[in-house]
């Protein structure tokens, strides 16, 4: 396992449970052993980043940082976009893999996930093969073969 | 002296009637400088009312006309409301303010004035009191006597009235031509303006339907994009949850069980294909157009690259006859592209079981717009099917592949830009045997003329013979695994290029030979 100790974990902002259940599920039949934390709104996502929501001071110390996040675009409380920029707009987070893994592959929302410095961009596909092998080959990637900035 | 008396007589005679010849002259003289005199204000006045910019100063100036010409003393000039009961515009002249706002409302139409009304000429009268129909004045209008009225009509539909009374001692035929020739005039006005504001409500009424649709449309396609992105959710569950115990639980179900599984993926995979096709509808509807000149030629090559993998499966085969006049489009190139994928997808795709598809493309100018047409060798078409086929999620049968959007897509594409889709051009006749599709054209600049091209492409080879619509076919294009040059890094963008080339070859080719193929194809006709 090439990951520091302690483990960092993988967090995947996801609305939809049965979305989660499969994306957990996919990424635990890979060799990626990072516990998964998933959180299951924005507001969630925000408080578990910075405490307060509408705050800007990080919660997490740098070595609790999660190696990878799963972002969706269409969350019940805000979009997705938001809880992206102030990730990104934060100096601790801003260099911090989102991954953005949404049901839409609208031309102006994925433009708006790159503006807004998203590393890369997924979209969910029906069917469960794909998706499956979508999330594995991303977890893999930006787990295991991607080298992270050094702490 | 009988004599001298009967010469006398006779001086006296002759007097008498030269002096009644002289005022018989006299007054034909006096009536004809009255003519002129009317004529050269009947002309004056009509340019001024002619000058007028609005209703209310042109009727103004034709009943100022009637009044000054004629001499009476009082005139006016009623326009009715749309219930043809009250007047809307009352004007009057000759009467001070102070007896206008004595008498008060104006006059309802009672009495000999209704009397107008039924009466398409003109009535002139000595004395309105002495009319069976006069019914008296109303308190403090002034006396009337001599009376000249006249209704204002234009086409059948009554406008109004103009009336000039008091005129000593009364009016005259002239007058009665005169004031015809006004009414005229008034009536021309006052239709005009109905016409004109008419027009104008019509046209608000448009507008206000126009930005309605637009809004509606507007909506329908943010639903709809909505509705596809909801639905997307659950099947993503359905497929994951399904395709999870096919994984987990398949072995130990039995044949019924596994069946049923099978089912649920195989349904759910294609509604999936739906809500994808409409997330695919929504999203490119969305997006700003941008026209621009178009190389017809040249997006055909492109897009048949791109069905590389059927056109390689099927043995596909594909001829491309483009009139020069045709030889661009004006349209967003991102529309062109979907509109020739759909049809040629959509031909490669229904395709006979017994032979190789053979695909002609061909354009040529049908009034300002470019007309493409797609032939191809497949399984044909139910003449009752025809208009089902563009509308979207209608298949032509259960067994081939998609959803059903292909033909819709197009024939909504090129509607979007002013075109449209349809079956066999206006030269072709019988059963329905080509798809066809209108896209727009303008004016190229200058600096976009088609250039030339030197470099030949390998995979085109020229067409000995024309097909049967009379149109010179250019070349064919056959792609075959190993025909086409693959060299370099990127084998397909070569391929790609390799065949775009070839096309502006054609284009440059019909550009030189213009005169030898004479421009437009022949019609079958």
């Amino acid at each position: 396992m090439r990951c520091s100790v302690p483990v960092r974990p993988i967090v995947l902002v996801e609305d939809d449970p049965h979305h989660a259940d499969l994306i957990v599920e996919a990424l635990r039949s890979t060799p990626v052993a990072n516990p998964i934390v998933t959180l299951s709104s924005g507001a969630e996502a925000l408080a578990y980043f910075f405490g307060d929501p509408h705050g800007d001071k990080p919660r997490l110390a740098e070595r609790e940082c999660p190696c990878l996040v799963i972002l969706d675009l269409r969350l019940p409380d805000m979009p997705g976009f938001e809880v992206l920029r102030r990730l990104k707009a934060n100096r601790l987070y801003e260099l911090l893999p989102v991954m953005v893994l949404t049901t839409s592959a609208d031309e102006r929302d994925i433009k708006r996930c790159y503006d807004w410095q998203a590393n890369a961009c997924v979209t969910k596909p029906v069917e469960f093969q794909e998706l499956s092998h979508k999330v594995r080959q991303a977890g893999l990637y930006w787990v295991l073969v991607n080298e992270p900035l050094p702490g | 002296v009988g004599l001298v008396v009967w010469l006398a007589h006779r001086v006296v005679r002759e007097t008498e009637q030269t002096q009644a010849e002289y005022h018989r002259a006299l007054a034909a003289e006096e009536a004809l400088a009255e003519r002129l005199r009317l004529q050269a204000g009947l002309l004056e006045w009509s340019r001024e009312i002619a000058h007028q910019r609005d209703l209310d100063r042109q009727l103004e100036a034709v009943l100022r006309a009637a009044h000054q010409l004629t001499q009476a003393r009082y005139g006016a000039l009623g326009v009715f409301e749309k219930s043809g009961l009250t007047f809307a515009r009352f004007l009057t002249v000759g009467l001070d303010e102070a007896t206008k706002a004595a008498i008060g409302a104006p006059p309802t139409g009672r009495g000999l004035l209704r009397e107008l009304a039924h009466d398409p000429g003109v009535l002139r009268l000595k004395d309105l009191t002495q009319h069976p129909a006069f019914s008296g004045f109303p308190p403090h209008h002034p006396a009337m006597r001599s009376f000249l009225g006249i209704s204002l009509r234009a086409r059948g539909t009554l406008y109004g009235r103009l009336y000039l009374t008091d005129k000593e001692p009364e009016f005259t035929e002239l007058d009665e031509q005169l004031i015809q020739l006004l009414a005229a005039q008034a009536s021309i006005a006052i239709e005009n303006t109905l016409v004109i504001q008419d027009l104008q409500r019509t046209t608000n009424e448009l507008q206000r339907t126009n930005a309605t649709l637009r809004q509606v449309s507007h909506e329908l396609e943010e639903m709809t994009s909505i509705i596809a992105h909801d639905l997307k959710a659950p099947l993503v569950t359905i497929q994951g949850y399904a395709g999870r115990l096919k994984v987990t639980a398949g072995q130990h179900l039995d044949e019924k069980g596994r069946h049923a599984l099978e089912v649920i993926l195989e349904v759910s995979k294609v509604m999936g294909q739906m809500v994808e096709a409409l997330l695919e509808f929504s999203r490119l509807h969305r997006r700003p157009l941008r026209p621009q000149p178009c190389d017809l030629a040249q997006a055909v090559a492109r897009v048949w690259e791109s069905l590389e993998e059927s056109v390689l499966a099927t043995g596909a085969q594909l001829s491309l006859a483009c009139a020069p006049s045709a030889a661009y489009v004006w349209i967003d190139p991102l529309v062109l592209y979907e509109v020739l994928e759909n049809l040629l997808g959509n031909a490669l795709k229904f395709r006979a079981a017994d032979r190789s598809p053979a695909i002609e493309v061909g354009g040529r100018l049908e009034a300002g717009q470019v007309l493409l047409w797609v032939k191809d060798n497949g399984r044909g078409l139910p003449a009752e099917k025809c208009e089902e086929v563009f509308q979207i999620f209608r298949k032509l049968d259960r067994e081939t592949p998609g959803v059903g959007v292909g033909l819709g897509q197009s024939g909504s594409w090129s509607g979007s830009v002013g075109g449209g889709c349809g079956w066999n051009p206006p030269w072709g006749k019988g059963p329905p045997s080509m798809c066809i599709c209108l896209l727009p054209q303008r004016p190229l600049p200058a600096r976009n003329k088609p250039r030339s091209c030197r470099a030949l492409a390998t995979g085109c080879r020229p067409l000995p013979t024309a097909p049967e619509t009379g149109e010179t076919v250019v070349m064919a294009v056959t792609l075959r695994k190993g025909q086409l040059p693959t060299s370099g890094k990127n084998p397909k963008a070569t391929r790609t290029s390799g065949l775009a080339r070839a096309w502006h070859m054609s284009c440059w080719a019909f550009e030189q030979a213009d005169g030898m193929f004479a421009g437009e194809p022949k019609s079958e006709s």
